[in-house]
């Protein structure tokens, strides 16, 4: 088994098409996509960040568009968003691809560019994070790399923006490498039977006939979208007859194959100066997955966020700007220049009446919820450009595993604490459809978000701690009883742990800032426009009359079984366009003392346990289709009703907070 | 080189202690898949694993990778059951060539393994 090699087998292309971004996770894909487009995506220092595809145009090649797509792990794809690597091959008019790997792991790197090599489009490799490797005493020798592969070899920096002249360089002209791996004789014949016959493709035939041995689901969807039927069968059986000949599945037969080159041309390239590298950074990170001394880190963790988003975020910042700013200043000096210059007295209702647009929907988006947001993500943007979210995960495994996940799941769930319907798009990281439904619907179910949480946390505070205590042990035990039962009812098994840990590193205040704002951006383009909308409909409703009607009719459910005061009926309307929007209104009557303490905590859960927000229906649907969307839907509002009633129920019988 | 010693030497890596290193043979039993995933991370046998952790889950180092395991999985991870201290060279470089045949022979041994246990 050989690679045929040569420089001078070399085939240059025209400009124009695109540039693909591909390569691990973690290994700074995002970071060099800035750097070549000037436009950010999000980027963290934990897999999974980059879930949609990214285009922009290239900044020093114009005309060209660069995409960013998620981490491969290897390929073929287990996941949905390490499917888009092949989507990206066979969707996107490519130009080149360019290899992001990271040079302290060069076996794994390697193993994914002799993939890449294969596809007979060019391809161009960063060998990105040359500074770490060198400070852990890993030396790359890139030239001779370069040979060894026959492509365009260029050690980076990406955080310091080092090497990116010399890649635009590379990328100008990008060369087809001419790479061939010699695989086991049985696999040669069967690809030198089936290449031939094989549609014409993006990718030479012969690396499609790879794909298509190794059972790669893109290769075969996009085969049996353009073959006939009697191709496709033989094409079955063709692997079927070639599989006999071996103990283990073709993948691994491939795998292996390619590993062994990778291993050769590793030692021929690298040398390591000494292993076992260990900084203070990794002395801590041990400490964060330690089963003792995890938990107290932990806490410390837990208890800078609550400061931070709890103390300061809702209560300096929402007090500062709520009744500082807008109710002394702006609000007032709204509402006299919409009385000067607007005739008509119901438009002026409509601006800052009692449901006024600016009074209510832009002062709740703007006063309550953005400081706590702001805080939020900017306390989450620390944490993951950290890489302490991985650990938390391995921290939190077993108790994952109770409701038929693994610690993976904690990256999707912490940012649920941000946005459910950003974290809804982030369940593809999920290796199963099972697991992914099951993150979902949990989400949708017990995660609130950071508007909300913020909303309850000032709520549940001015009472007692015991308030914020029954509060959260309620919600816990619903997602962990739901998440148990769901676990068995859904069918598949539960796979285990398997994730790697990124190294502790200190967050780069630009990266936090740039992800804050991106994130931030996102949000408020979800949130004003619903709370608009809602504001809108409250008014319509009021100058209807509905309203009332309305309040009436939810009695029953509202007074009858929660416990509340009808008034609260136009918060849990409010709570079916968003959660946060709902509790927001409850905050209002709390603040106008219309609530005991009991009726805080049984509005607080029931409003918590509510569907999200309309956004978050939305994108459960496209993720996971209509019906399922429906069916979470259905499952959500009666389970809300039921605990919150049953709380009610039981608060009262214990006589606390009456 | 002396001849290896017999397949009782081969253990689970769950019964390496924490702090010590172990050389990766093979997997036993897990899906084609999962080994997939773990060499793609560049857990081929004959590297050298250092064992981090195993509770609350079993965390290995290798090159400069560190993956998180859970303990059923690291269970059925086969590794060499002469372990060596964490601190220090991994493979230090007089060793290099006894390593290199070891490999070898570990391979086979696995392979041994594997195959009595289908028996």
């Amino acid at each position: 088994m050989s690679a045929l090699t040569s420089s001078t087998e070399l085939t240059a292309v025209g400009s124009g098409g695109n540039i693909a971004l591909v390569g691990q996770p973690n290994v700074g894909k995002s970071v060099l996509f800035q750097l070549l487009t000037g436009r950010q995506t999000i980027a963290a220092n934990y897999p999974g960040t980059t879930v949609e595809i990214a285009r922009a145009e290239a900044r020093a090649l114009p005309g060209t568009t660069v995409v960013d797509t998620p981490g491969v792990v290897r390929l073929p794809p287990r996941t949905e968003d390490e499917r888009a690597t092949t989507q990206v091959l066979f969707r996107e008019p490519l130009r080149a691809l360019l290899q992001v790997g990271d040079a302290k792991n060069l076996r794994r790197t390697l193993l994914l560019t002799a993939q890449l090599a294969e596809m007979g489009v060019p391809l161009v490799l960063a060998l990105n994070m040359m500074d770490e490797a060198d400070q852990r005493g890993v030396r790359v020798h890139h030239r001779r790399l370069s040979e060894h592969l026959g492509l365009p070899v260029i050690p980076t920096v990406a955080v310091r923006g080092e090497g990116v002249g010399a890649l635009n360089d590379a990328l100008l002209a990008p060369q087809r490498p001419r790479f061939r791996l010699e695989y086991p004789e049985e696999i040669e014949f069967a690809v030198a039977e089936i290449a031939p016959r094989l549609p014409a493709a993006p990718i030479v035939p012969r690396a499609l006939a790879l794909m298509w041995l190794a059972g790669d689901s893109e290769a075969e969807d996009w085969l049996a979208n353009r073959v006939d039927s009697d191709l496709l069968r033989w094409l079955i059986s063709r692997r079927e007859s070639l599989q006999l000949s071996f103990h283990e599945p073709l993948s691994t037969i491939l795998q292996n194959t390619r590993l062994e080159f990778v291993g050769r041309v590793v030692s021929a390239v690298q040398e390591v100066e000494e292993e076992g590298w260990e900084g203070l950074s990794v002395r801590i990170a041990r400490l964060a997955t330690h089963p003792v001394w995890g938990l107290p880190l932990l806490g410390l963790v837990l208890y800078g966020l609550y400061w931070f988003v709890g103390v300061f975020g809702a209560g300096t910042l929402v007090d500062w700007l709520e009744t500082g700013l807008f109710e002394q200043v702006i609000n007032p000096w709204v509402a006299e220049q919409a009385a000067r210059w607007i005739p008509v007295p119901i438009l002026v209702d409509l601006l800052v009446g009692e449901y006024g647009l600016w009074t209510v929907g832009m002062t709740y988006a703007l006063a309550l919820i953005f400081p706590i947001v702001t805080t939020f993500f900017l306390a989450f943007g620390i944490l993951e450009d950290s890489g302490y979210l991985p650990r938390l995960g391995v921290l939190s495994n077993r108790l994952f595993r109770v409701i038929g996940l693994n610690g993976k799941a904690v990256v999707p769930m912490v940012l649920g604490l941000g946005c459910v319907t950003m974290a809804t798009l982030t369940t593809r990281i999920m290796e199963s459809k099972r697991e992914r439904l099951l993150v979902i619907l949990l989400l949708a179910l017990a995660v609130p978000c950071s508007a909300q949480l913020g909303v309850v946390m000032g709520m549940l505070a001015s009472i007692s701690l015991a308030a914020t205590m029954i509060w959260g042990g309620v919600v816990l035990a619903v997602l962990l009883v739901v998440g148990w039962l769901a676990a068995r009812l859904i069918p598949g098994d539960r796979s285990m742990l398997l994730m790697e840990l990124p190294p502790l590193r200190r967050p780069e205040v630009g990266t936090v800032v740039v992800k804050t704002l991106a994130r931030l951006e996102w949000y408020l383009k979800e949130v004003i426009p619903l709370f608009l909308i809602g504001t809108a409909l409250l008014f319509v409703l009021d100058r209807l009359e509905i309203l009332p009607w309305l309040t009436r009719a939810g009695e029953p459910l509202v007074v009858g079984w929660l416990g509340l005061p009808p008034q609260a009926s136009a918060a849990f309307l409010m709570g079916f366009l968003r959660r946060d929007f709902g509790a927001t209104g409850l905050f209002v009557m709390s603040a106008q003392g219309l609530l005991t303490p009991a009726q805080v905590v049984v509005a607080m859960v029931t409003v918590t346990l509510f569907i999200p927000c309309i956004a978050s229906v939305l994108m459960i649907a496209r993720e996971r289709g209509t019906r399922t969307a429906m069916a979470i839907t259905a499952l959500v509002f009666p389970m809300a009703f039921l605990v919150g009633g049953l709380l009610s129920r039981g608060l009262l019988a214990l006589g606390w907070g009456v | 080189m002396k001849n290896p010693p017999p397949d009782s030497q081969l253990e689970p890596l769950t019964a390496v202690p924490a702090g010590r290193r172990a050389r990766l043979a093979g997997f036993n039993g897990l899906p084609a898949e999962t080994q997939e995933c773990l060499r793609a991370y560049g857990l081929v046998p004959g590297t050298w694993l250092l064992v981090c952790q195993h509770a609350p889950a079993t965390v290995v180092q290798f090159e400069n990778t560190e993956l998180a395991l859970e303990n059923d999985l690291a269970w059925q991870i086969v590794v060499d059951g002469r372990t060596m201290p964490g601190a220090g060279p991994a493979c230090p470089e007089r060793e290099e060539a006894r390593c290199q045949q070891e490999d070898a022979s570990l391979r086979r041994r696995f392979a041994r393994l594997v195959r009595l246990g289908r028996e």
